[in-house]
């Protein structure tokens, strides 16, 4: 399941669910803008900007990295 | 037994030692506590108040220490030997004029504490205490090495009462968020074996989330635990690194044009300078509690990476074993960080005990990891418990 990690208060993280909506691709958005949860996601998954996109072929960061991923994967 | 707690202003150690208490009672210990800077303002009332009792000169600060170690030592003589008494100080102070020392090893050899204890916080959370406190006149960087002082001057004090006394005095490292039960099990348990769990929290499926948390929440029952995941002050620069862009295309033209405006000067000893970063730092940063200034939280972002490696190496070393547990991927693949693999490995190479639970296929594990391992890899993690419980 493709997971996009988002912090709330961000556009950029607000402009990665937009360009993701438009490839049709199916994922979950999850929120992490607490401490806690920011936090792990380094620790467990090393992600360390937010937003990021991880599926099974690895982890898109930033907007500029999802940017790529949907150029990609358009539809 | 008798205790030395030290920790960084702002933590609020007194209200932990509270909880504390409250949690050794329950298994019949009486925990006793002073708090040294307590007594210390006590002694200046009516001439100073906690946001300017440092402000008295070094020689009036050593007198007032000096009675209010005089005081807890009394207290502590006429306190039943079978009673736990802690003695709640700073091991450094920082003030505007720089640090200032708070321990005197002859007091602590009079004292004879059998633990030594660092309580430790998030620094933004720290900050926030201070800032409750009206004593919030430090900077993040300060805070970061303040914490970093607390840490090296209990531990040292720990080995040199050690060497002087020919008793063990262990130290001990506590997250203040893992909250007074870590404490109050020391205090009570302090013979159980004391294990570092490396569990990742993230991405895991509902089912592996029940069983990990079933799992952390009986090996706690029976081990004295510490978790990394109690300090998570990560979080600060994930936020900073993640608004870097938005911010700097937010004020980054603006902060261009400003700066046409500025007329070259060849002879002059100065030239305006911005980088991709610049921006960030004129930033405030919300960071759920509160907002930071964006200097401040660039001037520590290094820091912090480099304080949790150190940290939870410290948090290893304190302990007798690591448990960790790797999840398994979609693909059925280990998925496993850098920063666990650093772990095992350092508690392999000092001589801990290395536990590994992956419910996958072992096969896909790397011999990276299989040969840290002390037992068998277990498959699942109440094997793994059946094992820790006939240590």
């Amino acid at each position: 399941m493709k997971r996009l990690y988002v912090i709330s208060g961000s556009s950029s993280s607000s402009a990665a669910q937009v360009l993701l909506s438009h490839t049709g691709i199916s994922y979950e958005t999850i929120d992490v803008s607490d401490r806690n949860s920011l936090a792990a996601l380094y620790r467990d998954l090393e992600i360390g900007v937010l937003p990021a996109f991880l599926t099974e072929a690895g982890v898109f960061e930033g907007i500029e990295g999802i940017r790529t991923f949907v150029q990609d994967h358009r539809t | 037994m008798r205790i030395l707690l030290t920790g960084q202003v702002g933590l609020d150690k007194s209200s932990y030692l509270n909880g504390a208490r409250d949690l050794c009672a329950q298994d019949g210990v009486r925990l006793q506590s002073v708090s040294i800077g307590g007594l210390m303002l006590q002694g200046a009332a009516g001439t100073h108040t906690e946001a300017t009792i440092l402000n008295a000169p070094k020689n009036e600060l050593k007198a007032l220490r000096a009675n209010a170690w005089a005081q807890a030592l009394a207290e502590a003589n006429a306190a039943d030997p079978s009673d736990v008494f802690v003695a709640n100080s700073h091991a450094v102070l920082r003030w505007n004029h720089g640090p200032i020392p708070a321990l005197e090893l002859d007091t602590l050899l009079q004292f004879g504490p059998g633990m030594v204890v660092t309580l430790i916080d998030d620094v933004d959370l720290v900050k926030k205490g201070l800032a409750e406190r009206n004593t919030d006149i430090f900077q993040l960087w300060e805070l970061m090495a303040w914490r970093e002082e607390e840490i090296h001057i209990a531990r040292l004090v720990g080995e040199s009462l050690s060497r002087l006394t020919g008793r063990v005095i262990p130290f001990y490292l506590l997250p203040k968020q893992q909250g007074p039960e870590l404490f109050a099990r020391l205090v009570t348990r302090g013979s159980s074996k004391k294990a570092y769990l490396s569990f990742p929290v993230t991405g895991l499926t509902p089912d592996e989330k029940d069983e990990v948390d079933g799992f952390k929440r009986e090996v706690s029952s029976g081990l004295v635990c510490f978790d990394p995941l109690a300090l998570s002050e990560r979080s600060i620069v994930t936020t900073a690194e993640s608004l870097a862009e938005e911010i700097g295309g937010a004020i980054g033209p603006g902060l261009r044009e400003v700066l046409k405006g500025v007329p070259s000067n060849d002879d002059r000893a100065w030239t305006p300078f911005t980088d991709e970063r610049t921006a960030l730092g004129l930033a405030l940063l919300h960071t759920n509690e509160q907002w930071l200034v964006g200097q401040e939280v660039m001037s520590i972002m290094a820091a912090i990476d480099s304080q949790i490696i150190a940290r939870d190496y410290l948090l290893i070393e304190q302990s007798d074993m690591i448990v960790a547990f790797i999840p398994v991927d979609e693909k059925g693949k280990p998925r496993i960080s850098a920063g666990s693999i650093s772990e095992m490995n350092y508690a392999y190479h000092t001589g801990k005990r290395v536990y590994i639970v992956f419910p996958g296929d072992r096969r896909n594990l790397s011999p990276w990891v299989t040969e840290f391992a002390t037992a068998r890899i277990f498959a699942r993690v109440d094997e793994c418990l059946d094992e820790l419980r006939r240590l």
